[in-house]
Formats: C-alpha cells, sequence, structure tokens
C-alpha cells in the first residue's frame, strides 16, 4: 500500500515542503503542519498522515540549510548544527557540510522509525515514569551543557544562561498564573516566545556582521572540492563515525519520549556528548563533522521518537505532534495499543512512512542543498541582508501574528550582537530559555507535591530515577575537570 | 570603537545593572510565581560578581567591536528599527519596499558608484521579491500582516 503512487507523491511533497518551511528562521514545522492540515481533511487517513509525517521530517531537517549556509538555525532542532555547518561554510565547504546533514538526517529519521516499530510499548512504560522532579532534573542535566557552548569563558557562558532563563520567566507565570516583569506594560504579559529570542538572537547579529563586513562577508572560498563533498565521499565521512551515530541517536529517542523536550533539546545533548567523547574536544566549534553528524542524526530521530508517548498513551511529545494527534482523532483514531492491533495497518503504515520519508530527503536534499548554496553565495550581501531582515520580521511576526514579537526581536537581537562582542554567546541565553520554563515547572510542581512534607524541596530527591538524572548532573558538570586533571597527570608522566 | 577592554569587568558590570533591574521589578506576587525569578536573579548577581572579581584579579583585554565598519552595522540597525516602527503606518508591503531599497542602496555604495540606473534594475527585484513574500504570508499561510493605510 506504501508503494502506491499517491502515498509516494504524498512523501516526496511533504519532505519538499518541510524542507522549504524548515530553511526559512522563524517558521516551524508545527506552523507547517498547521497550515498543510486542511488539505489533508479530505485524503485518506494514511495518506494524510503519511503527508504530515513527511512535512515533519522535512522541516526538521530544512532547519539545517539557514543554520549551516547562514549561522541561523532554521528550527530550534538545529542550533548546534551552525555550531560546526557554519564554520564549515567560512571554509568553503558548505556542500560538504550541507550533504553531510543531509545524510546524517536521513539516517537519524531511519534510526526513529525503527525505534518506534520496535520500542514504542517498553518506551512509554519509561515516559510515564517521568514525573516533575524528573522534568527538573532533566532541565538542570541540559544546563550542564552551558560549559561546552560558551565561547572562552564558561562563567560568560552562565551569565549568558541565566539571562536566558530570567527573559523565559517574563509574562504569567505557568503556575500560579501571576505576571513577572512586566514593567507596567501589558504588551509583555504574553511573555518572550522562545523561537522569537531564537530568530534575534542567533540572525540579527549575523546580519550585523555582514553589513560591517561588506563585500568581504559569506564570501565563498572555491575549495569546495567535488572528490570530498561528493555523495560517496559524505556517506564514507557518516559511517565511518559509527560510535558517535549510535550514541545520537539514543540521546535523540531519549530525550524525544520525555513529552516537551524534543529536537531542541536533543541536538545539544548529542553535540555536547559528541564533544566530549571525541579525542580533539578543542577542535569543535572550527568546522568539524563529528559535531554536525551528531547533531543532525539526533534531531531527526526525535521525529518519530516523539510519536512513541503520542501514539502509546496520547500525549504529544512535541508541539508538532499536537497537530498529527488533531488528524488522528479527526478521523477517529483513539492513541493507545488499539492503535496497534485494529488500526495496526494504518499505525505500522505510518510508521514505515516516516522511514520512507526520510530516505526521500537524501535525493530532495542533494539537489535542494546545492540549489539554495547558489543562491545563498551568489546573491550579493546587499540583497541578502535586507532578504533575509524581511525573512526574519515575516517569520517572527508569523509566530503569533503579533507586532510586539518583532520589536522584541529586533531588541534582543541587537543586545545579542553587543554581548557577543563581549564573549557572552548566543547559545547559553537559548538554552536558558528553553530549559527555564522547563525548570521552573519541574521545581515549582515538585514543592506543591511536596506541601506534607517538613522540607517540600525533599520531594526533589525521592525516586530512583531522579537519583540517575543527579549522576548523571555531577558526571556531566564534573567531567570536564576530571577530563582536565587527566591530561595534566597525562603530560607530567609523559616523556619530558 | 574598535578598542580592547577587559570584557569580564564590563559583562560583570551589564550582570549587575540586569540584576538590579529584575531584583526591583520582582513584584509583590505569591510564592509560587516569585520562587523560580527570584533564585536565578540571585545566581545571575552571584555570577556576575564572580566576572567582575575574576576580572579584577586576572585583567584580560580583549578587542571588541573589530567586525568591520561600525557605522555601517550601527546604520543597518537603525534603518531595521525604523522599517518595522514605520510598518503599522504604511502595511508590510510599502514600508519593505522602501526600507529594502534604502538598505541595498546604502551596503551597496561601500563596493560601488550608486547611479538611477543601478536603482532602476534593483527596485523591481525588490518589489518581485517583496510582493512573493507577501503573496505566500498572506495568501498561503493566511498571516494577516500589518496594513496601515495602505494594504
Amino acid at each position: 500500500m506504501l508503494l502506491d503512487p499517491v502515498i509516494l507523491l504524498s512523501i516526496f511533497a511533504g519532505v519538499s515542503a518541510g524542507l522549504f518551511v524548515g530553511a526559512m528562521p522563524g517558521l516551524t514545522a508545527t506552523m507547517a503542519l498547521a497550515v498543510l492540515l486542511p488539505f489533508t481533511f479530505t485524503l485518506p487517513p494514511l495518506h494524510g498522515l503519511v503527508a504530515l509525517g513527511a512535512v515533519y521530517m522535512g522541516a526538521i531537517y530544512g532547519g539545517s540549510f539557514a543554520a549551516i549556509l547562514v549561522n541561523t538555525p532554521g528550527t530550534p532542532s538545529s542550533i548546534a548544527t551552525a555550531f560546526e555547518g557554519y564554520p564549515m561554510a567560512k571554509q568553503g565547504r558548505a556542500i560538504e557540510a550541507l550533504n553531510i546533514a543531509t545524510i546524517a538526517s536521513a539516517i537519524g529519521g531511519i534510526a526513529g522509525s525503527l525505534f518506534l516499530l520496535l520500542l514504542s510499548p517498553p518506551l512509554a512504560k519509561l515516559s510515564l515514569r517521568f514525573g516533575p522532579a524528573e522534568y527538573f532534573w532533566v532541565a538542570i542535566l541540559g544546563l550542564t551543557l552551558i560549559a561546552s557552548l560558551s565561547e572562552g569563558s564558561s562563567i560568560k557562558g552562565m551569565l549568558g544562561g541565566a539571562l536566558g532563563m530570567i527573559i523565559g520567566t517574563i509574562g504569567v507565570a505557568p503556575i500560579g498564573g501571576e505576571t513577572r516583569f512586566t514593567f507596567g506594560m501589558p504588551v509583555l504579559q504574553g511573555g518572550v516566545a522562545m523561537i522569537v529570542a531564537l530568530i534575534g538572537l542567533f540572525v540579527l547579529p549575523e546580519l550585523y556582521t555582514m553589513a560591517a563586513k561588506g563585500k568581504t562577508a559569506l564570501k565563498a572560498i572555491e575549495v569546495d572540492s567535488k572528490a570530498r563533498s561528493s555523495f560517496w565521499q559524505v556517506t564514507k565521512t557518516v559511517f565511518s563515525m559509527p560510535g558517535n551515530l549510535i550514541r545520537s541517536c539514543i540521546i535523540g529517542e531519549i530525550v524525544a519520549i520525555i513529552p516537551g523536550a524534543g529536537g531542541n533539546v536533543a541536538n545539544l545533548v548529542a553535540y555536547n556528548e559528541a564533544k566530549r567523547a571525541s579525542k580533539h574536544p578543542e577542535k569543535f566549534g572550527t568546522g568539524l563533522p563529528e559535531g554536525l553528524v551528531a547533531t543532525e542524526s539526533s534531531n531527526n530521530v526525535t521525529v518519530a521518537g516523539s510519536m512513541v508517548p503520542l501514539l502509546t498513551l496520547g500525549i504529544p511529545g512535541a508541539p508538532p505532534d499536537a497537530v498529527i494527534l488533531g488528524v488522528m482523532m479527526l478521523h477517529g483514531l483513539r492513541p493507545g495499543i488499539e492503535l496497534f492491533t485494529t488500526s495496526g495497518h494504518l499505525t505500522y503504515g505510518f510508521i514505515i512512512s516516516m522511514g520512507m520519508a526520510a530516505i526521500v530527503m537524501v535525493p530532495v536534499g542533494l539537489l535542494g542543498s546545492r540549489l539554495i548554496y547558489k543562491v545563498i553565495f551568489k546573491t550579493p550581501v546587499y540583497f541578502l541582508v535586507p532578504t533575509i531582515a524581511m525573512a526574519t520580521i515575516l517569520g517572527t511576526y508569523a509566530v503569533r501574528n503579533s507586532y510586539t514579537d518583532v520589536i522584541i526581536m529586533l531588541i534582543l537581537g541587537t543586545l545579542g550582537f553587543l554581548f557577543k562582542q563581549l564573549g557572552i554567546a548566543p547559545a547559553p541565553i537559548v538554552l536558558g530559555l528553553i530549559l527555564g520554563n522547563i525548570a521552573e515547572m519541574g521545581y515549582v510542581q515538585t514543592i506543591l507535591g511536596g506541601q506534607a512534607l517538613q522540607y517540600p524541596v525533599l520531594k526533589l530527591f525521592e525516586n530512583g530515577l531522579s537519583h540517575i538524572l543527579i549522576g548523571m548532573i555531577l558526571f556531566s558538570a564534573l567531567w570536564p575537570y576530571f577530563s582536565s586533571l587527566k591530561r595534566r597527570l597525562r603530560s607530567k608522566g609523559g616523556p619530558s | 570603537m574598535n578598542r580592547e577592554i577587559n570584557t569580564e569587568i564590563v559583562s560583570g558590570i551589564i550582570g549587575l545593572i540586569l540584576t538590579a533591574v529584575f531584583f526591583f521589578a520582582l513584584e509583590d506576587v505569591f510564592w509560587m510565581s516569585l520562587v523560580f525569578p527570584k533564585t536565578i536573579v540571585f545566581i545571575m548577581g552571584i555570577i556576575a560578581c564572580a566576572l567582575v572579581i575574576k576580572g579584577a584579579v586576572q585583567p584580560s583585554r580583549n578587542r571588541i567591536f573589530n567586525v568591520g565598519s561600525n557605522v555601517r552595522w550601527i546604520v543597518t540597525g537603525i534603518l531595521f528599527f525604523s522599517w518595522v516602527l514605520i510598518m503599522p503606518l504604511f502595511g508590510f508591503f510599502v514600508s519593505s519596499v522602501v526600507f529594502i531599497t534604502i538598505i541595498v542602496g546604502y551596503l551597496a555604495q561601500a563596493r560601488m558608484q550608486l547611479t538611477i540606473g543601478k536603482f532602476m534594475i534593483w527596485i523591481p527585484v525588490v518589489i518581485g521579491e517583496v510582493t512573493l513574500f507577501y503573496l505566500i504570508f498572506t495568501k498561503v499561510l493566511y498571516v494577516p500582516l500589518p496594513t496601515g493605510m495602505f494594504f
């Protein structure tokens, strides 16, 4: 049934549309799915689900294009892609970076579908064990990444992370419902949307830099040799790091099954772990394929991975999943065990189609990457800067149809540029913003749940899963010190 | 502006100013809404102090604003803000055509002599580009863009 020409066409069109949306900063996978939703109403259930799954897969992958070519993550799932992809583009290796992202994304997409096909029931049970305390610890675990995301001084990174968390608390409190830090301005009651901050902090500094550099900005150095960026060579490069691939896919899957923490967290965690496991962590940030493979494989695993809680428990793992849940409900499909038994042909068809969408990403991506590369690098900077600015303004406005969001984006972007001059990178600020909300929800809910205890805060340390997470936090936080101590001892003991 | 400064002390001082701003903005709200931001404000204060101390004990100077022409990024920033600020008045389409043309002209003059002939080529390109984005967002994505006094 999946080889039906209409289904194949749906996959191809879905991946292409998703790629276009994902490549535009500000346009998210959720938005793409929401816009295309009405088109699926008249389609049979399987055709509709297949098309939306393909759009989702394409959008997460498409985010890498903008991240690599203009240092602007198209979606929050490709934040870390910019760390390695953009330096590669600056070295004239843009096509190689785009092709690596394509192959890694396809592998991630296929791995995610396989995980979903084989491991749904046990993974769903694990996701049920995550309560508020575990969410809090997951957020803290994520915050330990700040040290690796800081360019230079980690104290400056921590300051950025704290600032991001404060920005995330502006507006109505998630628990309690009171407003905070609105400075008497009602327009701030809606808070700062994460995607608005992401666009501002990543795009505007880059536009200011391009404007300041003038004709020397984005100068394509023609060293992108065909041999190195060819499909076979890139495939060989990606498969030459099986440990990195497997680790990143597992990280992506674990993060994906936790509702609320999707590709935006997975790509950063996978990048950090790739750096930690690398023999040359100091080279990260200079254009290493390892980092690119880690981020792109992990974020595409989350596409199918986040379907685990959705299909088994009816809990959307990420915002786009809510749209897919809506389509399922529309066709009378209820999440749960019945979905795998009485509607098995539909469910398994949908899961397999996501793997097929991942495969289709390869030809679409390889053709699309050359086209987009040419458009970006052949366009004069004086046209590129206002064009990207327009796409940025539109993308920001479209998030909530809010003019205030555009002003906030401009202010945050300008501050981000000034902070960057002082050595405070935008990534820790965005990380603080993403994880601050998760941490606050987890913390306050846990304390509320522990009111019967003498010390409610002890509720945070109550169960086994929390202990495991605390252990991982300590390991993650202390590892850099152990590793530098080990290096120092080794250099002392070595030949002198 | 292209000079060397102790970025740690400057970052620390900015951190302390932001801490003070957010500390005094902490309103009298119920503890559930207050506990988390209050903790983060204190943590930010501690980090900012640590930066100032580190900058004073181990002073290191870094060059800032050395990305290229400072005038060009400042003027571009002012043009971005002006573009967005006049958008509710003139609408997305008109303000975008006007400001994109101004920015193109401003950035292009760094590398070429501006002539009316060049603008005669650029303006239709800009109009085509803005029209494409305008149609995608209003007709396909159904985003109600600011219309102002035009459309």
